[in-house]
């Protein structure tokens, strides 16, 4: 992104009271940070590596019988065994991360763009606007926790593209506050200010100059998403009004595995290791991420 | 503070009154007929008819609207369609069971976290801390229901100390019933207390570092009593107020514990309602449910203000 003058964070840094920190600090915060952001990293990057190649390094079919027995447990030719059916578990858990990857990508950029765009203009416009999506923001966030994602796949339906709306949805309040809340923070600022005194636009001052400073914090918070968006497509899933079976998702294998547990725990460890693993990363990043761009806390929903 | 209270409750009135109308029109725009959906493919046309009657869907839409609202606030959740009962009826039965459930796992969370914090707090970047701190991101990161799913695995199916799953009413006797709690409260309890943990250990630094600690430190005061009798008593407020947030979203939490222990509360009640498209209970439900969230948040609001006198004047 190219800065100009105006909003270059060094230029205006002296003599104003909050500020962001000088890159110095930041290079300082990384080194820090030691290991876990870097593995939280390299898990995601891998699973994403691997959702992307799925369809072409699946060992069997995901979705019919390919062996004779059923719940076997590990072997060289069904590295995680097989299901109830006798299918590849490893093939079924290989096209599931794409569900989970999809979900997450999709919601992340959706409330980044909608939540981000929502919070900037209420942050910034302030009277009326603020308050109209103020009031939608506080109605989204009076229903509790993943009763909203519920609620709304029970009247759109299942299927994986009601799980992105009902998710972005849940999502969307905790975007708008943040957002706002940065917003805020910078809009009396003084180059806001000389921009508007030079004959900027609303428009280019908030994409191009407010918006920057907004970023780091919506990304940490889209990051935190992203882990969300994985758990909760999961646990629609695996709730039976998610993404529906035959299609595998690492969340409706556990359900379906749960039948038979006692016959084979296997089945529903692999995808729940699978989910832990991925969640575990994503979170790791976000706290790196989270203390590079927003150390004091102050923008945290 | 009777202005604060007044305050907060006319926020509270439009958010409620808002989500209603959100609910009423969600019904409204559902794909496909929602009658259809509900009476199923083969009803006849004076069933269609009967039912278009019963939910008042031939009146214009606000008549609709104030009918329902009228019929709310009289506690009257209308009839669920397949089962032909008030929903009322079908709601009442389940409220004790998620409310055991919630309240149990909050117990635990209280029991654990709180304490968990203030440890990490007072050994910051010690041992005790990283481990407190690893547990809680690992708790916050494990699925719950799977996390209910090895709890039952290890301690139902293999070492038999509790049963799989199932719901014993109070009358079987307290440990019989409290049995088949137990591992449902862990498996909610878990999620909640690595919130709780993370946020007690904040709190609690928050105060550690504040200058009546560094005065008591100076006067000489051992470090047990600066922690647990002036920095602890600081530090409980915000802990308090996040306990109380949480057993709102412990009741959204609450929902999907149900599944995997198969209780009959409200999640398997608004599970089973989605799958036969049970609009007045599905709405009955989430409606419920959100009213005992904002209730919850606004009695905890009143209450740190009360503690709090900052609260109080900070918007004023």
């Amino acid at each position: 992104m190219r800065t100009s003058e105006l909003t270059d964070p060094t230029s205006t840094a002296e003599g104003l009271p909050e500020e962001e920190a000088p890159p110095r600090r930041r290079a300082a915060v990384l080194r820090e940070l030691g290991w876990m952001p870097l593995a939280g990293f390299a898990v995601v990057a891998f699973v994403i590596v691997v959702a992307a190649l799925a369809p072409w390094i699946m060992p069997h079919d995901p979705l019919v019988s390919t062996s004779t027995q059923r719940f076997a447990g590990p072997s060289a030719a069904h590295w995680f065994g097989t299901d109830g059916y006798s299918r590849d578990v490893f093939s079924r858990m290989l096209l599931g991360s794409r569900v989970s990857i999809f979900v997450g990508f999709v919601v992340t950029a959706t409330v980044l763009l909608v939540g981000g765009v929502l919070g900037l203009v209420a942050g910034y416009a302030g009277g009326l606007v603020d308050s109209i999506v103020g009031r939608i923001v506080d109605v989204l966030l009076a229903v509790p926790g993943i009763l909203l994602a519920i609620a709304i796949v029970a009247f759109l339906g299942p299927g994986i593209q009601n799980v992105c709306i009902a998710i972005s949805i849940h999502q969307l309040p905790a975007m708008v506050r943040v957002v706002r809340g940065a917003t805020l923070s910078v809009r009396k600022r003084p180059f806001v200010r000389a921009g508007r005194a030079v004959g900027m636009g609303h428009t280019r001052l908030l994409l191009r100059h407010i918006g920057p400073f907004v970023l780091g914090v919506a990304m940490v918070q889209a990051t935190l998403g992203f882990a969300d968006a994985v758990l909760y497509e999961a646990a629609l899933s695996y709730l039976g009004i998610g993404v529906q079976l035959p299609e595998p998702t690492w969340g409706n294998m556990i359900s379906e595995a749960q039948s038979f547990l006692t016959r084979q725990p296997l089945n529903a460890i692999f995808p729940g290791l699978g989910l832990t693993l991925l969640l575990l990363g994503v979170n790791f990043l976000g706290d790196g991420l989270r203390d590079v761009f927003d150390p004091e806390g102050r923008y945290r929903s | 503070m009777f202005r604060y209270i007044v305050k907060r409750l006319l926020h509270t009135i439009p958010t409620l009154f808002l989500l209603a109308v959100g609910l009423f029109i969600l019904v409204r725009v559902v794909p496909g007929d929602p009658v259809l959906a509900m009476v199923g493919e083969n009803a006849t046309p004076e069933q269609i008819e009967g039912l278009r009657e019963q939910l008042h869907l031939n009146d214009p839409i606000y008549t609709q609207f104030l009918t329902w609202l009228g019929d709310l606030a009289r506690g009257d959740f209308g009839n669920s369609v397949q089962l032909r009962r008030p929903v009322t009826d079908l709601i009442m039965p389940r409220v004790p069971v998620t409310l055991t459930l919630a309240l149990l796992a909050t117990l635990l969370t209280v029991v654990l976290a709180i304490p968990a914090g203030v440890v990490a707090a007072a050994h910051k970047g010690k041992a005790a801390d990283r481990v407190a701190l690893s547990a809680s991101l690992v708790g916050v990161s494990v699925p719950s229901f799977f996390v209910g799913m090895m709890l039952m695995l290890v301690f139902a199916v293999n070492l038999r100390w509790f049963p799989t799953s199932g719901y014993r009413p109070l009358s079987e006797g307290l440990w019989t019933s409290l049995q088949g709690f137990v591992l449902p409260a862990i498996t909610l309890g878990a999620l909640y207390a690595a919130i709780v943990t993370r946020m007690s250990r904040t709190s609690m630094l928050e105060v550690l570092s504040q200058d009546y600690v560094v005065t008591a430190q100076a006067s000489g005061f051992g470090r047990r009593r600066i922690l647990y009798r002036h920095a602890l008593k600081n530090a409980l407020i915000p802990i308090v107020t996040v306990v109380g947030l949480n057993l709102g979203s412990l009741l959204g939490g609450s929902l999907v514990t149900e599944r995997v222990f198969n209780l009959p509360g409200l999640g398997t009640l608004l599970l089973s309602s989605i799958e036969r498209r049970d609009y007045p209970v599905i709405q009955a439900i989430v409606l419920l449910v959100t009213l005992t969230y904002v209730v919850i948040n606004l009695i905890v609001d009143i209450v740190y203000a009360m503690l709090d006198p900052r609260v109080r004047y900070a918007d004023k």
